[in-house]
Formats: structure tokens, sequence, C-alpha cells
């Protein structure tokens, strides 16, 4: 077991530097010349020739693709620097980490504001032997679902911000500028969490095991958290922790529309103004975000469902 | 009994709108982009049944020709993403071995990147507007399908009965036709379903930032996008487009689920 999950660390390794490389040629395909982009900074006049010329050298951008990827790989894996903002000169990861616990922050809220949400509907739905009950939650789940996140986020504002005056709509300073974006959010994504609960808890219910285990005399609650919810958990935490890995990569429509200064702001800032150092240090971090992620998938696998380890074992999943 | 009653409803609703946004000749006058200034801003009356924007045009001949851009191209989306996932899944699960290993592997690369930043960034590698639009949610949703498909494949060809029928001397495109695609048709109906309504959010999430659809065009996110100075004193401007949005994602949504053959009863 433990040298599955070191070949899946491997493999982590692997695809962050493929992603690397693959994020690499993609922000140099963007239109627009980078060098001339820097020099144009902050003049009010179209910058001398010789100036993008020099700032292109300084840079590398007159080399080849592969031999600028090989500098930048370098540099990133013996430094550990990640290069220099071309529009803010400050370094990239400095620039991340000045606003990674925003986003952090907001979505670790919003995540855990959609677990209490969704998990008792979701359980209740599912257990339930009650078709009015089930139906109502579902239907609700699948609204909350179809309402889209600028929406809802647009709708918050006018009601509570600037009809209400309640709220602030812009920032994120203090406990109230959380409400509006989280609310926004978690409205959203705790439609597709209860359906996800639902289905999982439904499937498990339905087994014999469980007809046994209510009629031998089992507690009601005994049954339903003991010997439905922990064989549910695995598929429903695999689904939980991709959202998780979304929400905390920068959820950039919510950032965008509340100003609130966070990883997916930044890149959508960065894109427009063409800072490639910045979109590939994000992109890198967005990969070992998900590269984690899926690492903790796989353990718990390992720990939630003994039989992975046998069919790992003979080198194929299905 | 509830289930399919819901079910059948909501298809119908869908196919009303569908057809409504395919020939909006056929339910207005007006044309989307007309600019009547004489008009501008008028509440829902009988002349302009849903009211008229800042610049006068009709608010329904927008809402149809919108509906028609935004529909018309997650339709596109969910079509090319699930040819391109059901091609890669087949080729991979039937081939097996290392090309199996290879394939999957360059599937879990791609979905490692978060699907509306990947989206971003390669709508700014093309220029910005619908094509560019199209092209990268494609791109962005098909790894994600051809896994489950894959998955599905592969199981289906371990199981015990094409084992069997491969010991009696079938043939590959006999066991393709007669088994393998009515087994994986409902789950290509679901996917498509899915990818249908999560393309209507993207769409419309990306045009309301500004990323899809250019002006003066009409298309649902970019319309409550334009609407929003307006929210105060013409709600109905933002209204009509997210309630054309949240009934058609929902619409979509419950078909799916509530036709499925379930094994609940």
């Amino acid at each position: 077991m433990k040298q599955i999950i070191i070949r899946k660390i491997f493999l982590g390794f692997f695809y962050l530097f493929v992603i690397s490389a693959v994020a690499f040629v993609m922000v140099r395909q963007m239109p627009g010349d980078p060098a001339v982009l820097i020099a144009n900074q902050g003049r009010e006049t179209e910058a001398p020739s010789e100036m993008v010329e020099q700032i292109r050298r300084e840079y590398g951008f007159d080399r080849g693709l592969v031999e600028q990827y090989r500098c930048w790989l370098q540099r990133v894996l013996f430094e550990g620097d990640l290069g220099y903002s071309s529009r803010t000169k400050r370094p990239v990861l400095a620039e991340i980490q000045s606003s990674l616990p925003a986003s952090l922050r907001l979505g670790l809220v919003t995540f855990s504001l959609t677990l209490i949400i969704s998990f008792p509907l979701g359980i209740l739905a599912g257990v339930t032997n009650n078709k009015i009950l089930d139906l109502c939650i579902q239907s609700m789940a699948w609204i909350n679902y179809s309402v889209p996140v600028f929406l809802l986020a647009v709708l918050l504002i006018w009601i509570f911000a600037v009809d209400l005056q309640l709220l602030p709509a812009i920032g994120h300073e203090t406990g109230k500028h959380y409400v509006l974006p989280v609310a926004a959010l978690s409205v959203h994504l705790s439609g597709w969490t209860t359906q996800v609960i639902r289905s999982s808890i439904r499937e498990i219910s339905e087994k014999p095991y469980i007809k046994f285990a209510h009629a031998k005399g089992l507690k009601r609650i005994r049954v339903i958290l003991i010997h439905t919810l922990k064989p549910a958990l695995l598929p429903i935490s695999t689904a939980l922790l991709i959202q998780l890995g979304n929400l905390v990569s920068g959820s950039f429509i919510i950032e965008t529309i509340f100003a609130w200064n966070g990883v997916g702001r930044l890149l959508v800032d960065s894109i427009m103004a063409r800072d490639f150092p910045i979109i590939q240090g994000i992109l890198l971090y967005t990969g070992v975000i998900f590269v984690l992620i899926n690492i903790l998938i796989d353990s718990l696998y390992f720990f939630l469902d003994p039989t992975t380890v046998e069919r790992l074992g003979r080198g194929r999943t299905s | 009994m509830t289930r399919t009653v819901i079910g059948a409803l909501s298809l119908t609703l869908l196919a009303v709108i569908v057809f409504a946004c395919a020939f909006p000749g056929l339910f207005t006058n007006y044309e989307p982009n007309a600019i009547n200034f004489a008009e501008k801003l008028t509440q829902p009356n009988q002349i302009h049944l849903l009211g008229t924007d800042e610049l006068g045009r009709d608010l329904l001949t927008r809402l149809l020709y919108g509906g028609r851009v935004t529909i018309g191209s997650s339709l596109l989306i969910a079509a090319c993403s699930i040819l391109i996932s059901a091609f890669w899944a087949a080729v991979s699960a039937y081939q097996g071995g290392i090309w199996d290993e290879l394939m999957t592997r360059i599937l879990d690369i791609l979905m490692i990147i978060p699907a509306l930043l990947f989206a971003l960034l390669l709508i700014s590698i093309f220029e910005p507007g619908m094509r560019s639009l199209v092209i990268a949610l494609t791109i962005v949703r098909w790894p994600g399908y051809a896994r489950i498909l894959r998955g599905q494949v592969y199981s289906l060809l371990s199981s015990e009965y094409l084992v069997a029928a491969r010991a009696l001397g079938a043939g590959s495109v006999h066991i393709i036709r007669r088994h393998i695609i009515p087994n994986i048709t409902m789950l290509i109906i679901t996917l498509f379903g899915l990818s249908f309504a999560s393309s209507i959010l993207s769409i419309s999430s990306l045009s309301f930032l500004g990323f899809g659809v250019q002006l003066p065009h009409p298309e649902w996110g970019a319309m409550i996008n334009a609407a929003r100075p307006f929210l105060q004193t013409h709600p109905f401007l933002m209204l009509f487009p997210s309630l054309a949005i949240i009934i058609t994602i929902l619409l979509a949504n419950l078909s799916l689920r509530f036709l499925e053959p379930s094994q609940e009863h």
C-alpha cells in the first residue's frame, strides 16, 4: 500500500512537470508581444525599439521556447524562484502568496457551509420512505444548482447591499464581507453536493444488508450513520474533494464580481495584462492543489475500501 | 409515476424552448439589434411582450436570438465533447495495455487543471468570441466524459458474457455493435444532457464577464451583465434572461434525472 502511494506521489510530480510544460507553451501562444507590453508599461508614448530589444534580451524572450522553458524550470527547481511579475515587478511567489489567503478563506468557509447544508438534506432524502419529502429536497437541490453563481451574486448585491444597505458588496476585510459571496457560492454548490450525497446514500440504503440491519432491530440512527453512511462516504468524498479543489484554486467569477483579491482574480487580471510569469505560477499552484487532492482521494480509497489495494495490486483499475 | 410525469413534462417544455430559439423569426417580427430610441426602456406591453432595453431593442426578440447562441453552442459543445470522448474511450479500452495506460494518463493530466480557468486561458489564446468559447469548453469538458465512458466500456469488456461471446467466436464489429453500443447508449444520453446543462452555465458565466459573445449580439449571460445598471429602475431587463437560463438548465436536469431508468421504485 505504501508503495502504491509513493508511486502516486511520483506520478504527481510527473503530472506537474507535464502541466508546467503545457502551460509554458500555451501562455507563449497568447497574442501580443510581451517585450513590447513590458516596455510600454507606465509610459505615455510608445517605447523606443532599442528598449524593447533590450527587454527582450533581458527576459530571454529572444531565445527558443525549449531554451526558455529549461531556464524557467531550472530556476523553479533549484532556487524555488518563479520569476518576477512583468506587471508589478514583484516576485511571482509573493504575488500568489498575498492573494492566496483570501481565496483559501473564501473556499474553506464556502466548503464548510456547503457540507453543513447538504449532508443533512442529502442523507434525509436518501433514507426517507416519504416520497414527497425526497422529491421536495431533490427539486430544491436542482433549482439551487440551476441558478448560476454570477446571477445569484448580482441579485444578492442588489437586495442586501444596494436596496437594504445591510451588507458590504466589495472587499474582504471583515466577517460581514463574507456573507454575500459565500451565500452565492454555497447555494449553487450545495445543490450539486446534495444530489451526490442523496444518490450515494439511496444506493446503499436499498442494499439487502441494510434491510437486514433494520430487521434485526438495530436503532435507525445507528443503521443510517454506521451501516449506510460509512460505505457511501467514498463516492461522496471523491466528488466533494474535487469541488474543494475548484474552490481553493479561486472561484474567479465570484472574486471578479465582489472585487475579492484572490488567486482567481489575479489570474484574470494577469491574462488581461499578458503577465506570463504570474499565469504560469498560478497554473503550477492549481496543479499542485489537484495533485494533492488526487493523492488524498487515492489514500481515502485505501482506508475506506480495502479491496482497492487488491485491485491496484493487479496493476489495473477500471 | 410522478417522476415520469415530471420528466416528460420537462422534456416537452425544453423542446418548446429549443424550437422557439431555433426559429425566432416565427415568434417575433423585430430585429435583435435594431435600435429604436423612441421606444427605449418600455415596460412589458402588448406590442413588446417583454418590454425593450436601454436602446429600444425588443427584449423577447433578443432573448430568442440570444437563446439560439447559448443553446446552439451548448448543444455543439455537448455533441463534440461526447464524440471525442466516446472515440477516445473506445480506442483506449479496446487497445488495452500500454495504449490504455498512456491514454488514461493524458486524461488525468488534462483533468488536473480546473475547467473554467483552463477555458479562460484557451479563450485568451484565441480571440474572444463565441467560436473560441465553443472550442475552449469542448477541450475542457471531454476528458471527464472520456474517463467515465472508458470505465464503462472496460468493465463491459471484462464482463463474463462478453468473454463468453468472444470465446464463441464473435468478432470485434459484432461485439461493438450488439453488446457495447446498446449498453452505453443510456450513459451517453445522460452525459450529453449533463454536458448541455453545464455548458449553458459556463457559456453564460463567461459571457457575463465579457469573454464570450461580443456586443451588440445578444446572449443570455451578456444580457444580464448589460442589464445591471437598470436593475433598480427596470428589473424586468435582468429578470427575463435570468429566468431563461434558470428554466433551461432546470428543465434539462429534471428531464434527465426523472426519465433515467432507475433502480428506485
